[in-house]
C-alpha cells in the first residue's frame, strides 16, 4: 500500500537546529502564527475610526463579548480589565492555530515532511498554554492575599483552633479537603490542555484516517470531516478561555470575597 | 494474542466504553440547556455560555479515555 498521507505521530517532527534548540514544524507554524497575529493586530488598531472598517469589527466583536463574560466572572472591575488581554491573546492564539492548515499552500514538504503543524497538535504547547493559565491564576491570588490563598490548601490556622477531640477529627477532614484541592490544581492543568489537544488532534487523527482508506475516501469524504474541524477548533477555543476566565476568577473571587468579613 | 494486538483492543475498548458516560451527559446538559432557552429566551446568551463550560468539563473524562488511549497505542 503507498502511503499518499503523512504520519501524524504524537511527537513533531524536528526540521533543524537552532544551537541546541530543535526547531520542528509546529514551532516553525507557531512563529508564523505570532507573525500573522501581530501583523493584522496592528493594523486593525492602527486604522481604526469610529465607522469600523471590516477587520476592526470582528476584533471589536471578539473583544466585548470576551469582555463581557470575564466582567460576568470577576467582583473586581479593575482586575477584570486587567484579565482581559490575557484571555484575548489566547482566544486569538488559539482559535488561529486551530484553523492553521486551511490556509492554502501550506502543506509544503521538505524531505517527506510537513514544513507546517497544527500547533494545537503538539501536547508540549497546550501544556504550556495550561500551565500559563494555572500558574498565573495561583500568582494573581497570591498577589492579592498571600496568607487566605494559602490557607485554601493548608489549614494552619484552623489547628491553632482545636479545642477537643471533635475538633481535632474536624481539622483532619479539612486538611484532607486540602490536599484534595491540590490534587484539583494539578488536574486543572491536565484538563485543560488535554481538551484542547484531544480535540484537535482527534480533529486531524481522523480525517488522516479517512483519507487514507481507499482512494474512494480521499476526495468528498472528509470535507464535513472539515466542517466539523473548523466547528470544534472555534469550539474549543472558546471554551479554553471561558475555561481560563473560570479558574483564574474563581481563585481571585475567593481570596477577595473573604477579605470583607 | 500478541502484545500488539492487545493494546489494540485496549486502546478500542477503552475510547468506547469511556465515551459512554460523558455522551450521555453532555446529551442532558445540552437537553436542558436548550429547555431553558426556550423558556428564558433573553438569558440565552448566559444560559449558553454555562452550557458550554458545563460540557467541556464533562468532556475531559472522554479526553482523558483518549488520552489514555494515546498512551496505549503510541507511548507504552
Amino acid at each position: 500500500m503507498t502511503r499518499t498521507v503523512h504520519h501524524l505521530g504524537l511527537v513533531p517532527e524536528i526540521l533543524f537546529h537552532i544551537g541546541p534548540v530543535a526547531i520542528t514544524n509546529a514551532h516553525l507554524a507557531f512563529f508564523l502564527i505570532s507573525v500573522l497575529l501581530i501583523g493584522v493586530g496592528l493594523y486593525a488598531a492602527n486604522t481604526s475610526r469610529i465607522v469600523p472598517h471590516r477587520i476592526q469589527s470582528v476584533f471589536e466583536g471578539v473583544i466585548v463579548w470576551f469582555k463581557d463574560k470575564v466582567d460576568l466572572g470577576f467582583n473586581d472591575p479593575a482586575l477584570a480589565r486587567r484579565i482581559l488581554p490575557l484571555i484575548l491573546t489566547l482566544f486569538f492564539a488559539i482559535f488561529i492555530s486551530n484553523q492553521f492548515m486551511l490556509l492554502p499552500f501550506l502543506s509544503v514538504t521538505a524531505d517527506h515532511e510537513l514544513i507546517f503543524r497544527l500547533p494545537t497538535t503538539h501536547f508540549s504547547f497546550t501544556l504550556a498554554l495550561g500551565l500559563l493559565v494555572v500558574i498565573s491564576s495561583h500568582l494573581i491570588a497570591v498577589s492579592i492575599s498571600p496568607r487566605r490563598h494559602f490557607a485554601h490548601f493548608i489549614k494552619l490556622e484552623l489547628l491553632l483552633k482545636v479545642r477537643s477531640i471533635g475538633d481535632l477529627l474536624n481539622w483532619f477532614l479539612e486538611s484532607f479537603l486540602g490536599l484534595l484541592e491540590i490534587i484539583d490544581e494539578i488536574a486543572k492543568v491536565i484538563s485543560i490542555s488535554a481538551r484542547l489537544f484531544g480535540n484537535i488532534f482527534a480533529g486531524e487523527l481522523m480525517g488522516i484516517v479517512v483519507v487514507g482508506i481507499s482512494v474512494y475516501t480521499s476526495f468528498v469524504v472528509p470535507i464535513p470531516l472539515y466542517v466539523l474541524g473548523i466547528f470544534v477548533g472555534a469550539i474549543q477555543a472558546v471554551v479554553f478561555c471561558l475555561m481560563s476566565v473560570q479558574y483564574l476568577s474563581r481563585l481571585a473571587n475567593s481570596v477577595a470575597s473573604t477579605s470583607h468579613h | 494474542m500478541t502484545p500488539e494486538v492487545m493494546k489494540l483492543i485496549a486502546a478500542a475498548a477503552c475510547m468506547a466504553i469511556g465515551s459512554i458516560g460523558p455522551a450521555l451527559g453532555e446529551g442532558s446538559i445540552a437537553t436542558k440547556g436548550i429547555e431553558g432557552i426556550g423558556r428564558n429566551p433573553e438569558a440565552a446568551d448566559k444560559i449558553f455560555t454555562n452550557m458550554i463550560v458545563s460540557m467541556a468539563v464533562i468532556e475531559s473524562i472522554a479526553i482523558f479515555c483518549l488520552v489514555v488511549s494515546l498512551i496505549i497505542l503510541f507511548a507504552a
